[in-house]
């Protein structure tokens, strides 16, 4: 546990010290928000929806969170850092899994910062506690799929650009399956598969306020997957 | 072997193993459907109605959601249309599928021939692409049967009206409704045609006059009007009852001219025998309230106008031990006659919806201009009090037999349309249900999915400006903070390499 958290405070302060972490921090911020207030006149309704701010966060997560993890593996491999790295007293899975953990926990910091837009509207009306609480659960899942992926990426190859690039478009594959089946017109199984892997419509539930017992066994199975593939690319990559 | 190829097989066989059961275990599981709902007013949990009809099908089911793509983008109700949808397939654990087809390569004029409700919006002035055609429509096939709920933009009546199309659709004999006329010569596709359509959706709907109640089967008989009955009607009506049937009459007291907005008493005394023997009365008086609709502006110069002829009713009114009280939506009548009841011949009779404190009787003659409100009150002072307007009868002609009366029948017309009274109708469909012995049906109810609102601060100055302050820091102050701290600690990690 201590050798995990050594190596997770390391890598968490690659992302608090550095631009690369801030950047899409600060985008992760600002484009919900913006999404809220500023398109849709939110505030002249008078109905305290905030449903747009959620929204627009998996599309804003399939674009930063590839920013953030593309330097995970690929960054070490390409300096050489990787070899520092296994000398240490530091199991593959737990390396895995303290750069993971790091990502994840930095996006939550920023998810936490957009917990003030409901708190602040409580002074204009009734927010629902429960329903923002469930709509926060569902990000946290999401993110934790995104960086697994991500992660995941970036453990095959030592070029950030190629990381950066796998993981937007399996980030979107992953998101929008469904919605591409059905734009397709694809019937009947092809569009059940897909939807079952489409991240999208297992988030769904949670920004109606729906915690679905189906969907959280599915985030953590896949994070489980891809964290254990991730494991499996740098191993790969030590022979 | 090496120990490098050794190494790399183990990982593979890891990974693999890991990967599938992981998978296995996620499909397993799926079955299980956990949820918790903590959605304002909890509005994704299923009723139990829904929740024994679900667990009695013993064939696949499948709900298709047509939805346009401008509306899916433009509406949140929609995904709550579609959340709802994938409640009943959580429900049904695999026998159940739903599906939402945004766009979906057809055109309005495949969607209409599949029944779905196609609003062809008008191109934009200045050329741009504007919404296109807009749609939300279900379709549920079950077996080789289908129905199709043509538009469903209300999250609210999601429940209710898929609840009741699964019902009607999953029915190996479907419920049979005879609609016949009592006033002759009135055509009852032009005055009542919203409502029949309506019906005719859930049910296997037959219009008749009263020949066609001779040797009918049906298991509800609708009767709409009375102002001109056919002398035998009454009669045909008590024999189908006693053949098991059961009736919603929507009778009248008063005959009304909307033209002319003069009305007179109807005699109903062919139907005299029929209703003693329910243990009611139509009285052919007019009952008017305080609490009643707006009267529009098309009938009157001048502006809409408070009009107690026509009389609002919400759930202060209706009885809410019933079967058909719970959760009922406002009806709304038309120029309404009271009931009065009396002991049935069989059965219980009791009344189903009163009018409030503030209604009052008008005997002839009858003063029914809006603008003339002195001569609407002319009779209130000696006749305030609460009055009945529907009844229900049970046990009347045999054990199972259910009749409800009302005593105006344009509470079923196309007037509605005017007062946007949508209740109406459902409650129509609540008391045919009832009727036919599907208590659990009738309970169903469209629900309103909770509005929250930014109502804290009602000082409209105050409430503008803390509405700036939380934008602001929304929008400024917290992400400029960030910025702040973003470029301090870059900076400070910079200057602390140089140095």
């Amino acid at each position: 546990m201590t050798r995990f958290l050594a190596a997770y405070k390391r890598e968490f302060r690659v992302y608090l010290y550095s631009s690369h972490g801030w950047i899409p921090g600060i985008i992760m911020l600002v484009v919900p928000v913006m999404n809220q207030f500023r398109f849709g006149a939110f505030m002249q309704t008078g109905i305290m929806d905030l449903s747009r701010l959620s929204s627009s966060w998996i599309a804003v997560l399939s674009l930063t969170v590839p920013a953030l993890t593309m330097r995970s593996f690929s960054e070490e491999y390409r300096t050489g850092a990787d070899l520092l790295l296994r000398t240490l007293p530091l199991s593959p899975s737990v390396t895995v899994l303290s750069k993971a953990t790091a990502v994840l926990s930095f996006i939550v910091v920023f998810l936490l910062l957009d917990l003030v837009v409901p708190l602040s509207m409580s002074l204009m009306g009734t927010v629902e506690a429960g329903l923002i609480l469930v709509r926060f659960t569902g990000l946290i899942m999401v993110s934790m799929v995104l960086v697994a992926l991500g992660v995941c990426v970036s453990s095959m190859t030592d070029s950030q650009i190629v990381a950066l690039m796998c993981s937007i478009v399996f980030f979107s594959v992953l998101s929008y399956a469904d919605s591409v089946g059905g734009a397709l017109g694809v019937d009947g199984t092809i569009v059940r598969l897909a939807r079952q892997i489409s991240l999208d419509y297992r988030h769904a539930p949670f920004v109606q306020g729906l915690v679905d017992g189906n969907a959280i066994l599915y985030f953590f199975g896949m994070t489980a997957v891809l964290l254990r593939v991730a494991v499996h690319g740098y191993v790969s990559r030590g022979y | 072997m090496n120990r490098r190829t050794r190494t790399a097989i183990v990982q593979w066989v890891i990974t693999v193993l890991f990967s599938t059961s992981v998978l296995l275990g996620i499909l397993l599981f799926s079955r299980v459907g956990m949820q918790i709902d903590l959605s304002p007013g909890r509005v994704f949990t299923l009723g139990s109605q829904t929740q024994e009809l679900i667990a009695a099908l013993d064939e696949p089911l499948e709900i298709r959601y047509f939805v346009s793509g401008f509306l899916n983008a433009a509406s949140p109700r929609t995904e709550q249309i579609f959340q709802l949808l994938r409640q009943y397939e959580r429900l049904g654990g695999g026998i159940v599928t739903a599906e939402r087809i945004v766009d979906g390569g057809l055109t309005p004029e495949q969607l209409e021939r599949l029944g779905i409700e196609v609003e062809r919006t008008v191109p934009q002035a200045d050329g741009g692409a504007g919404p296109g055609h807009l749609y939300s429509g279900v379709e549920i096939r079950y077996l080789d049967r289908r129905i199709v709920i043509p538009a469903l933009l209300d999250p609210g009546a999601v429940e209710y009206e898929v609840t009741r199309a699964i019902f009607a659709v999953t029915r190996d004999t479907p419920l049979r409704v005879l609609v016949v006329s009592g006033s002759r010569g009135e055509r009852l596709t032009e005055e009542y045609g919203a409502m029949l359509s309506a019906l005719d959706r859930l049910y296997e709907l037959q219009i008749a006059d009263h020949r066609g109640l001779e040797s009918a089967t049906h298991d509800v008989i609708l009767v709409l009007g009375s102002r001109d009955p056919h002398p035998d009607l009454a009669g045909l009506v008590q024999n189908a009852l006693e053949r098991g049937a059961g009736a919603f009459l929507a009778l009248d007291g008063l005959d009304v001219d909307i033209q002319n907005l003069t009305a007179r008493e109807v005699d109903n005394e062919s139907f005299g025998g029929f209703l003693r023997h329910l243990g009611v009365q139509i009285e052919p008086l007019m009952l008017l309230d305080e609490r009643a609709n707006l009267f529009p502006p098309e009938f009157v110069s001048g502006q809409p106008l408070l009009y107690p002829p026509w009389v609002r009713t919400d759930q202060r009114n209706i009885d809410s031990a019933h079967p058909l009280g719970v959760n009922a939506g406002p009806v709304d009548f038309f120029w309404p006659s009271p009931l009065r009841l009396t002991e049935p011949g069989r059965g219980t009779t009791e009344a189903l919806i009163v009018s409030s404190t503030t209604s009052w009787l008008q005997g002839p003659p009858f003063i029914l201009d809006p603008m003339s409100r002195a001569s609407i009150e002319r009779d209130r002072d000696i006749s305030t009090g609460i009055y009945a307007l529907v009844a229900w009868n049970e046990g009347g002609f045999h054990d199972d037999s259910r009749v409800v009366v009302s005593a105006d029948s344009d509470f079923l017309s196309n007037l509605v349309l005017y007062t946007d009274s949508q209740a109406n109708f459902d409650f129509l469909v609540r008391g045919i249900d009832w009727i036919s012995g599907e208590p659990g049906l009738a309970r169903l109810s469209p629900t309103p999915v909770p509005v929250l609102r930014m109502d804290r601060i009602e000082e409209p100055f105050a409430r503008m400006f803390t509405g700036m302050l939380i934008e602001a820091l929304n929008v400024w102050v917290l992400p400029g903070i960030m910025v702040i701290a973003g470029v301090v600690s870059v900076r400070r990690r910079r200057n602390r390499q140089s140095s």
